[in-house]
C-alpha cells in the first residue's frame, strides 16, 4: 500500500568546525492517511529537524540532505521553493512549539487566516472572513467574530495554539506537522489542545505528525509511534504495542522514567549517560554507550529494522540475535 | 486610527507645528506686505516692532518675510532629501538583510565608507560639484544620511526573519515578496519611523547648515540658514535677526522629533491599550 508520506534513508548534516554534526542518520518512517504518528525522543536527537525536511526549511547550502521523502509516492526533496510553496499550507501545514510568536504580532489574527485563505483557496474576502470564522469555532475559540479583530498579544497562548490550527486547517491539509505544539502551554490547555488535534483527525481525516519529548502527549493522541535515537528511529509500531512491549532497551528506559501514581521511590528513574554528541556519534548503534546491555557487537554495526511483530519495527543487535541472546545478557 | 493618532499630544503638539510651518510657506505672499529680496537702507537693522514684526537685517529686509519664504525652501528641501534617503536606505536595507550574500557585503562595505565621512563634509562635497539646484540640493543632504536608514532596515530584517512567525509564514506557503511587504516591513515599520524622526530633524539642519556655510540655495531666495548666516555678523547690535532664524529651525525640528516619537508609540501594537 502506498504510505501518505515516507521518509526513506533520510539523512541531515550540517557541516562545522568541529566535524559535521549529523543531526539525522539514516531515518526511516511513514505516515498513513488518517493516522497520528508520533515522534518522541529526547533533545537534539533529530525530531524537528526531520520535521523540517518534509517542508523543504532546512537551508541548503549549509546542510547536506540525502535520501527520499515520498508524498504520495513522490519524492518532494529536491524540489525548488515554487513547487514547495504548492504543498506548504496547501497540502502539507504546520504548526510551532511557541504559538505566542508563530502569529505576527502587527497583524490582526482574523487578517491572518483570512490572507492565507485568499491566497491557497483564491476565495473572495468575505467568503473566506466567514470561512475564517468557522474555523475558529472548529477550534474551539469562543465569540470568534470578536476574537478575530484581536492582536496576538491580546490572546492566551493556548488561544494562539488553536489560532495555529485554524489557519493550518485553512486549506485543508491532507498532513498536519505538529512540532511539540502543546510544550508551551500548560496541562489543561494541553489536553484541550490534543482534544483538537484528536477531533481534526477523526473529523476531517487530516494525518497527524506530533514531535514531542513528552510520552503522555503520544499516549493520548498517536495511533502509531516512532522513537528516534541520535537521528535515527530506533522504535517504530502502534501505540498499544509500544506501551505493551517496548523492544528497544532505550525505549524500556523512556517508559521506565514515567513516574506513575504508584510509584513511590524518592527519585525518579533516569537513563544513564546523555544523548550523544551529533559530531561525534558513537560507532555501531547510536544508543551503545547508555545501554545496559551493551555486547561488542552493539559497538561495532548498526543493527538492522527488524519487523519483531506485525507493523512493529526495532533496531536492536537483541532482538536480531534472538531471544535468547538478550536473556543471556541480562543475567 | 486617526481619534487614536489625536489622542497622543506629541503628535498633535508635533503636527500643529508642522502645520503652521507649512501655512507660513505656502501662504508667504499673503502674510507680508514685503519683497523677501527687496533691500531698504533707511530700515537697516531695526529691531521688532508693529510694522516689522521680527526686525530687520543690515540690509533692511524683513527678517519675517525671509523667514517665510526660506520655510517653502528649508521645509520642502529637507523633505525631498528625507524621502530619497528613506526609500533608498531602506529598500537596500530590505534586500541585503533578507537575501545577504555577497551583495550584503559589498553595498555594507560600501556603507561603511559612506558613514567613515562627516555627513556635512559629504554634504559640501555634493553641493559643491553638482552646483547650487534645489534637486541638487536634496540630493546633497540626502545620500549622506542613506546608511541611518539602510542600517535599521537591515538590523530590523535580520531580526524579524529569525522570528518563528516567518517560519510559520513559509509553512504555510508564503514567497518572499509576501514575507517583505506583509511581515518584515510592518514588523519593522517602528524603528524606521523613529530613524525617519530624527533623521528629518538633522535634515533641516544641514539644509541650514549649508545655507550658513554658503553652500545653499543661491541668492537671494532666502533659507533659515542664510538668514542666520546674515544675522551672524551683526549679532551683537541685531541679535534678533540670528535668533529668530535659530527659533524656527527650532521649533521645526523640535516638532518633528516630537511627531515621529508619537507615531512609533501609536504604530506599535504592543504598546496600545487594549
Amino acid at each position: 500500500m502506498e504510505h501518505l508520506l515516507e521518509i526513506q534513508h533520510l539523512k541531515v548534516e550540517f557541516p562545522s568546525k568541529a566535524g559535521n554534526v549529523h543531526a539525522v542518520n539514516d531515518a526511516n518512517l511513514y505516515v498513513d492517511k488518517g493516522e497520528t504518528l508520533g515522534i518522541v525522543g529526547e533533545s537534539g536527537c533529530g525530531k524537528s529537524v526531520t520535521l523540517s525536511c518534509i517542508l523543504n526549511l532546512v537551508e541548503t547550502p549549509p546542510a547536506i540532505i540525502d535520501g527520499q521523502i515520498l508524498f504520495h509516492g513522490e519524492n518532494i526533496l529536491g524540489k525548488n521553493e515554487k513547487e514547495f510553496n504548492h504543498i506548504r499550507g496547501n497540502r502539507i501545514a504546520m504548526i510551532f512549539q511557541d504559538p505566542m510568536s508563530s502569529l505576527d504580532p502587527v497583524i490582526k489574527v482574523g487578517n491572518q487566516i483570512v490572507e492565507m485563505i485568499v491566497k491557497h483557496k483564491k476565495l473572495r474576502k468575505e467568503v473566506a472572513r466567514e470561512e475564517a470564522v468557522r474555523l475558529l469555532r472548529l477550534v474551539g475559540i469562543p465569540d470568534p467574530e470578536e476574537r478575530m479583530k484581536s492582536y496576538p498579544h491580546q490572546l492566551s497562548g493556548g488561544m494562539c495554539q488553536r489560532v495555529m490550527i485554524a489557519m493550518a486547517l485553512s486549506c485543508e491539509p491532507e498532513l498536519l506537522l505538529a512540532d511539540e505544539p502543546t510544550t508551551a502551554l500548560d496541562v489543561t490547555i494541553q489536553a484541550q489542545i490534543l482534544g483538537i488535534l484528536n477531533n481534526i483527525r477523526e473529523e476531517l481525516g487530516t494525518s497527524v505528525v506530533i514531535v514531542t519529548h513528552d510520552l503522555g502527549v503520544v499516549a493520548n493522541v498517536a495511533t502509531r509511534i516512532a522513537v528516534f535515537y541520535g537521528g535515527r528511529v530506533v522504535e517504530e509500531g502502534d501505540t498499544r504495542s509500544i506501551f505493551k512491549n517496548p523492544l528497544h532497551p532505550y525505549t524500556k528506559g523512556l517508559m521506565e522514567c514515567i513516574p506513575t501514581l504508584q510509584t513511590e521511590d524518592e527519585e525518579l528513574k533516569v537513563i544513564e549517560g546523555t544523548v550523544p554528541d551529533l559530531s561525534h556519534m558513537p560507532s555501531g548503534c547510536p544508543f551503545h554507550p547508555r545501554c545496559k546491555f551493551a555486547a561488542e557487537a552493539c559497538k561495532e554495526c548498526v543493527p538492522e529494522r527488524i519487523e519483531a511483530e506485525p507493523g512493529h519495527f526495532v533496531s536492536c543487535h537483541r532482538q536480531g540475535k534472538g531471544e535468547q541472546g538478550g536473556e543471556h545478557e541480562e543475567e | 486610527m486617526l481619534k487614536r493618532l489625536l489622542h497622543n499630544k506629541m503628535i498633535v503638539a508635533g503636527a500643529v507645528i508642522i502645520l503652521i510651518m507649512v501655512f507660513l510657506a505656502v501662504a508667504a505672499p499673503i502674510l507680508t506686505p514685503y519683497d523677501y529680496a527687496a533691500n531698504s537702507l533707511s530700515e537697516m537693522l531695526n529691531p521688532p516692532s508693529l510694522k516689522h514684526i521680527m526686525g530687520t537685517d543690515a540690509y533692511g529686509k524683513d527678517v519675517w518675510t525671509r523667514l517665510i519664504y526660506g520655510a517653502r525652501i528649508s521645509i520642502k528641501v529637507s523633505f525631498i532629501s528625507v524621502l530619497i534617503a528613506l526609500l533608498s536606505g531602506t529598500a537596500i536595507g530590505l534586500l541585503c538583510g533578507y537575501f545577504r550574500g555577497c551583495l550584503d557585503f559589498f553595498v555594507g562595505r560600501l556603507m561603511d565608507i559612506m558613514m567613515s565621512f562627516p555627513p556635512i563634509l559629504l554634504s559640501m562635497i555634493i553641493a559643491i560639484s553638482f552646483g547650487k539646484t534645489e534637486f541638487n540640493m536634496c540630493l546633497a543632504i540626502g545620500i549622506p544620511v542613506i546608511p541611518n536608514f539602510y542600517r535599521i532596515a537591515r538590523s530590523e530584517v535580520l531580526s524579524i526573519r529569525e522570528r518563528t512567525f516567518i517560519r510559520a509564514s513559509q509553512t504555510m506557503g508564503a514567497g518572499n515578496a509576501y514575507i517583505i511587504f506583509r511581515h518584515v516591513i510592518p514588523n519593522a515599520l517602528p524603528q524606521i519611523f523613529i530613524t525617519l524622526s530624527s533623521t528629518i530633524g538633522g535634515c533641516i539642519m544641514a539644509e541650514s547648515s549649508l545655507g550658513f556655510l554658503g553652500l545653499g540655495i543661491a541668492p537671494p531666495t532666502p533659507s533659515w540658514g542664510a538668514v542666520i548666516n546674515e544675522g551672524k555678523d551683526v549679532l551683537f547690535q541685531a541679535p534678533w535677526v540670528a535668533c529668530f532664524g535659530g527659533l524656527m529651525i527650532t521649533l521645526t525640528t523640535l516638532a518633528f522629533n516630537l511627531l515621529g516619537d508619537g507615531l512609533r508609540d501609536v504604530l506599535d501594537p504592543k504598546l496600545r491599550e487594549n
